[in-house]
């Protein structure tokens, strides 16, 4: 109790107080080459986008920034956009709701391992499992779904999949997402015997069950394993941190564009601290038709999903749509543009980063999976990865290049080297 | 839909393994290897399917991706799904289509009768496909399993979902709704609920499945982060300030008496409740060594008994719903009486239940029944309308809707702070109090189709334009306010009362802006009949419905047809529209119209298979024709959350029974939900498996 005092206390002391980066706290001492670690985001558009005011005309470095992708302008170096990157709809089932949890999928269109939905562990979960030892949070699962209600299933509210069947729940209040990354307690020996009786108690009853009732109690299992490991972490970084840099979120930001700002804020502090190298965002949930106020954007609130029915046929649907479209950009630019302000190693954060920006829709009118928006930010340097991605170029892909070519090679930027993942034909060339 | 039916093959082919395993385990002669598939009732029916049915739905045609031929003579259990199609358009009248040969309703009914004699006889494993359980508890679940177990004299948090902040009018065991009703609803908001413990950790709501409720154990889930927030709950709850002081759970025992023995005697009362089973001498000593170690590091009993208990409602025993297997294939009694609680209760079952369990009478169907009955007249059943009815209607949706400030003013509140109050919330009460009123008097299902009464707060009454109905504010010292005062109206008017013509239906399916017939039609689709439209496929331009740049001089309804014709579209599309169609004498937030835009509406439509109706009344007496149908749907809806797992093919002879059970009686909900709880697939355990 006594730690969690003072912990506490030191959170709420702290303004803005600076702390060391990464590469002075922790490489000291460590080997050369052995520099800082690679950090793989997700970021996923919600209902397709507008693809002529998306796509490049040009390819290769002498690209142009059509009206959608204009927030990145200041960033157009560090970046590859790509075009003809497709996934394959699995029929059966709700076209967005797959579009969704099946974007980051390991999992083969062809082959159906949650009911009717090619769900199975998603790429981001694949680099944590291989990299929960290290950070504190193996990942970090941001949602900025604002909406009230319960109006739409799991299948559109989730990208990051345990496994078939197991979403993995994401955050969307900012204060939460803060307490998560600072605020527990590492525990005394009384919470430490809890989880003990508790993992045992798990352990004693998986092994009198079958499946699928023994996999639901693997997911309690795992949970507490995954706590245990995060308040050892926890012990080692209190010895070693001394400072955060920012302190508990008020509560939630009135306009959407700061409240996505904020998690973006999040996101960079828990890169930067090594809090946790994976973590994946939704702009929001798909379809689920209900006003949103776009501040900034326009004066009163609109509903996303249906104008993208209407904009093929209507040009101001269209432009609405696209104005959404950059909105949301201008979100990731920002925190693509603060990760690179962050000096690290022999470079900036963002040098050992890989963001991915996409959607799962190619069109949000036609529903269709191809060509689907995809941008990467950072040049993914990392252990495993010394090689820099060769950013500031449109990059138009063969048509029917499946997304999970991408994917293979982030994992394997990430040190997993695999023949497969998903639909995956071949790696995609990034250097 | 070549991709479709490779699917089906393959888990087909998995299940099939399964069975083979389980029919040389257990001898079940259902099929094996050699005897190849059983036609029993197939047989029956082929002369007539060839008759009917096979011009489209041969292996050659497969009209709408159903291959008849294949289940017909080579392979009934090729695609079992399709059986389960084929009964739902031969009932619902819809196959043969329209202008094909008809077959007399006596070959019709012969139909449905060696299919559901095909399928009676051909359950997986031989055994009727039953529980499914093994998840955590949901958000409502531990709600109020902590109410009941730590005896809090109300939930520690007040759910979204349970709309109705007062419960006092409840009175199941009355047997009758009172006339006035006292009862102001909350907030509704998706995060965080309302809690009686300022600053406690909450749990975020559980989605609810694509088609189905927020407790199908495939659906519910755990990760780390969610884990991390049950333990921070009960932690929180324990050791806040308002936690009831001298809880006897907790109180520092009697001058000279051992603090260990009083911690001994109380985890050894307490923990059987929590696992909602009995506990070994070991299992106790385990938890009590927690007391013990706290106590080492210097608590107080308090804290120690406290800590204690935080383990134990750390523990996967409770917070997990587990059951034992047993070769019977009859569940555990203390399982069974858990299934009971957590469907009529949404918690952990009582004394009476426990006893029951103990003495070991739970399994016979008196017993059963008459606990059934006793718990529906508990106050805690308030949970089945909370929990499956509100869900159900999809109630919670109406906190989603925005209707346009400008087109729709009257739906907000002038008072209060903007846009929050809007009569959605009333809506939303509305609905519940119908659901209640159902379950409370037992009245038959089909009030919900057509009800004569409604419940109406001040605020409704003057929104529908029913202030007539709404009685004078009586004089009782100006405390009367007619927000949270509800009468009960005899409405004498059907444009008003059952579910399709609720203000929270109609403002559900509407977009801000314009209502949406599809949207409408998909509704009755799902939730009147139990048959939610598949989902559109991609890649095929969707059914263009606004009204703007240059289409605006046609009617809503000519738009929607004419991009229903597309014939990847129909089929579906004939089936949904006509039902919203009904319903567009009402605006987007259910107000009554005769005019859109100024032109006046056509509200006529036609059942698919059925008759021809127009408006909202035509649709009712359409649907009132031919009770079974919704019957048919309800029953299903409950029997998916009764049993917390999606249906398939050969959940239908039990669905059948249970209608049989309650027909005569005119289907009264209590003796619908006595009848699915005598039901085998209530009883009975999925699969057999390792035995403890």
């Amino acid at each position: 109790m006594s730690k969690r005092l003072s912990r506490r206390a030191v959170l709420r002391g702290i303004g803005g107080g600076m702390m060391l980066p990464w590469l002075e706290a922790m490489a000291a001492g460590k080997p050369p080459g052995d520099g800082p670690p690679l950090r793989t985001g997700f970021f996923y558009l919600q209902n397709g986008i507008v693809p002529e005011f998306w796509f490049p005309q040009k390819t290769g470095a002498d690209f142009e920034l059509p009206p959608s992708l204009e927030p990145l302008a200041p960033v157009r170096g560090e970046l590859i956009v790509f075009s003809g990157l497709d996934r394959v709809f699995g029929g059966g089932t709700d076209v967005h709701a797959q579009c969704a949890s099946c974007w980051m999928t390991s999992a083969p269109p062809t082959e159906k391992p949650d009911g009717m939905f090619p769900i199975d562990t998603t790429v981001d979960q694949c680099i944590a499992a291989a990299q929960r030892k290290q950070s504190v949070l193996p990942s970090l699962e941001i949602t900025c779904n604002t909406f009230k209600g319960n109006k739409e299933s799991k299948y559109l509210r989730t990208i990051s999949w345990f496994g078939p069947g197991s979403s993995v729940k994401a955050e969307n209040d900012p204060l939460v997402v803060y307490r998560r990354l600072f605020g527990m307690d590492s525990g005394g020996p009384v919470e430490r015997s809890i989880l003990d009786i508790v993992r045992d108690d798990a352990q004693a009853l998986r092994r009198q069950l079958s499946e699928p009732d023994r996999r639901k109690v693997d997911e309690y299992f795992e949970s507490v394993r995954s706590i245990e490991r995060r308040m050892t972490q926890l012990e080692r970084r209190a010895r070693e941190q001394k400072e955060i840099p920012m302190g508990e979120p008020a509560g939630m930001p009135a306009e959407r564009s700061e409240y996505i700002c904020m998690m973006g804020d999040l996101i960079a502090l828990a890169f930067r601290l090594d809090l946790t190298r994976v973590v994946s965002m939704m702009f929001g949930p798909e379809r689920w038709n209900a006003p949103q106020f776009y501040d900034g954007v326009f004066d009163k609130p609109e509903v996303h999903h249906t104008l993208t029915h209407a904009m093929d046929k209507d040009d101001d649907a269209r432009r609405k749509v696209a104005l959404i479209d950059r909105f949301r950009v201008a979100q990731y630019a920002y925190l693509v543009q603060k990760l690179r302000k962050i000096p690290e190693g022999e470079g900036t954060l963002l040098d050992h980063c890989v963001l991915t920006l996409g959607a799962g829709l190619g069109n949000g009118n036609l529903h269709n999976y191809d060509r689907l928006a995809t941008v990467t930010a950072g040049r993914g340097i990392g252990p495993h990865a010394p090689d820099p991605i060769r950013t500031g170029r449109h990059v138009r892909c063969a048509q029917g290049t499946p997304l999970a070519n991408l994917w293979l090679s982030l994992l394997a930027r990430n040190g997993l080297n695999r023949d497969r993942f998903a639909d995956s034909t071949a790696l995609l060339d990034l250097s | 839909m070549t991709l479709l039916r490779q699917v089906h093959g393959k888990r087909l082919f998995r299940a099939g393994r399964i069975v083979l395993r389980g029919a040389a385990l257990l001898a079940v002669p259902a099929f094996s290897l050699t005897a190849g598939p059983d036609f029993s009732g197939i047989e029956d029916i082929r002369p007539i399917a060839r008759r009917y049915c096979l011009a489209c739905h041969s292996s050659a045609a497969r009209s709408g991706g159903i291959d008849l031929e294949e289940l017909l003579l080579r392979d009934p259990r090729a695609a079992p799904e399709h059986w389960k199609t084929a009964l739902d358009v031969l009932r619902a009248g819809e196959m043969p289509p329209p202008g094909a040969e008809q077959p007399e309703q006596r070959e019709r009914t012969a139909l449905i009768a060696g299919i559901d004699r095909w399928l009676r006889a051909n359950r997986p494993g031989g055994r009727i496909p039953a529980y499914r359980v093994a998840r955590r508890l949901t958000r409502g679940e531990y709600t109020h399993t902590i109410r009941d177990l730590l005896a809090l004299p109300a939930d520690p948090f007040i759910l979204p979902e349970q709309f109705a902040k007062d419960k006092a009018y409840f009175q199941p065991a009355s047997g009758i709704m009172a006339r006035r009703v006292e009862v102001d609803h909350e907030q509704t908001s998706n995060n965080p609920p309302l809690t009686r413990y300022p600053g406690i950790a909450t749990l975020p709501a559980d989605s609810r499945a694509e088609h189905g409720f927020a407790n199908r154990s495939d659906q519910v889930s755990l990760s780390p982060a969610l884990l991390e927030k049950y333990f921070a709950v009960a932690k929180d709850l324990l050791f806040h300030a308002d936690f009831p002081s001298g809880h006897p759970l907790f109180q520092v025992p009697g001058e000279g008496l051992p603090d260990i023995g009083s911690a001994r005697r109380r985890i050894a009362a307490f923990l059987p409740k929590a696992f909602r089973r009995p506990v070994g001498k070991g299992e106790i000593e385990r938890y009590l060594d927690l007391y013990r170690l706290s106590r080492r590091e210097g608590n107080d009993f308090e804290t120690a008994a406290k800590h204690m208990v935080l383990s134990v409602l750390s523990s996967p025993h409770f917070l997990m719903r587990v059951e034992k297997r047993l070769q019977s294939g009859v569940p555990d009694a203390y399982d069974l009486a858990s299934r009971l609680s957590y469907f009529l209760w949404t918690s952990m079952p009582d004394e009476a239940l426990f006893t029951a369990a103990r003495e070991g009478n739970l399994h016979e169907t008196e017993q059963l029944e008459e606990q059934a009955r006793r718990m529906l007249r508990d106050p805690k059943v308030k949970s089945l309308a909370e929990h499956f009815g509100g869900p159900w209607m999809r109630l919670s949706q109406v906190a989603a809707v925005i209707p346009d400030l400008d087109l729709f003013p009257s739906y907000y509140e002038p008072a209060g702070p903007a846009r929050r109050r809007t009569v959605g919330l009333h809506m939303m009460l509305e609905a519940l109090l119908l659901f209640e009123t159902l379950l409370v008097e037992n009245r038959s299902i089909l009030d919900f189709i057509d009800a004569d009464f409604t419940y109406l707060n001040e605020n409704l009454a003057k929104f529908y334009g029913l202030r007539h109905l709404y009685p004078a504010h009586p004089k009782n010292g100006g405390k009367f306010a007619g927000r949270r005062n509800w009468f009960r109206a005899r409405l004498g008017d059907r444009r008003r009362g059952g579910i399709l013509t609720l203000g929270s239906t109609l403002t559900l399916t509407s977009l801000p802006e314009r209502t949406s017939p599809i949207a409408r039609g998909a509704w009755i689709a799902d939730v009147v009949f139990n048959r939610p439209p598949p989902p559109p496929p991609p890649g095929i331009p969707p059914l263009k419905e606004t009204d703007r740049s240059g289409l605006r001089s046609l009617s809503l309804r000519e738009q929607v047809s004419r991009h229903s014709q597309d014939p990847a579209c129909i089929s579906c599309h004939e089936r949904i529209d006509p039902l919203g169609f009904a319903l567009e004498r009402y605006n987007a937030v259910g107000l009554w119209r005769e005019y859109d835009s100024g032109a006046p509406i056509d509200a006529s439509g036609k059942l698919r298979g059925g008759a021809a109706f127009n408006g909202p009344i035509g649709l009712k007496d359409a649907l009132l024709e031919r009770p079974e149908l919704f019957a048919r749907g309800f029953v299903e809806q409950l029997l998916m959350y009764a049993l917390g797992r999606e249906l398939t093919a050969f959940d239908n002879p039990t669905v059948s029974d249970i209608l049989g059970e309650v027909r005569g009686g005119g289907y009264r909900l209590r003796d619908i939900v006595v009848a699915l709880v005598k039901s085998p697939a209530f009883r009975q355990t999925h699969k057999v498996s390792k035995a403890f």
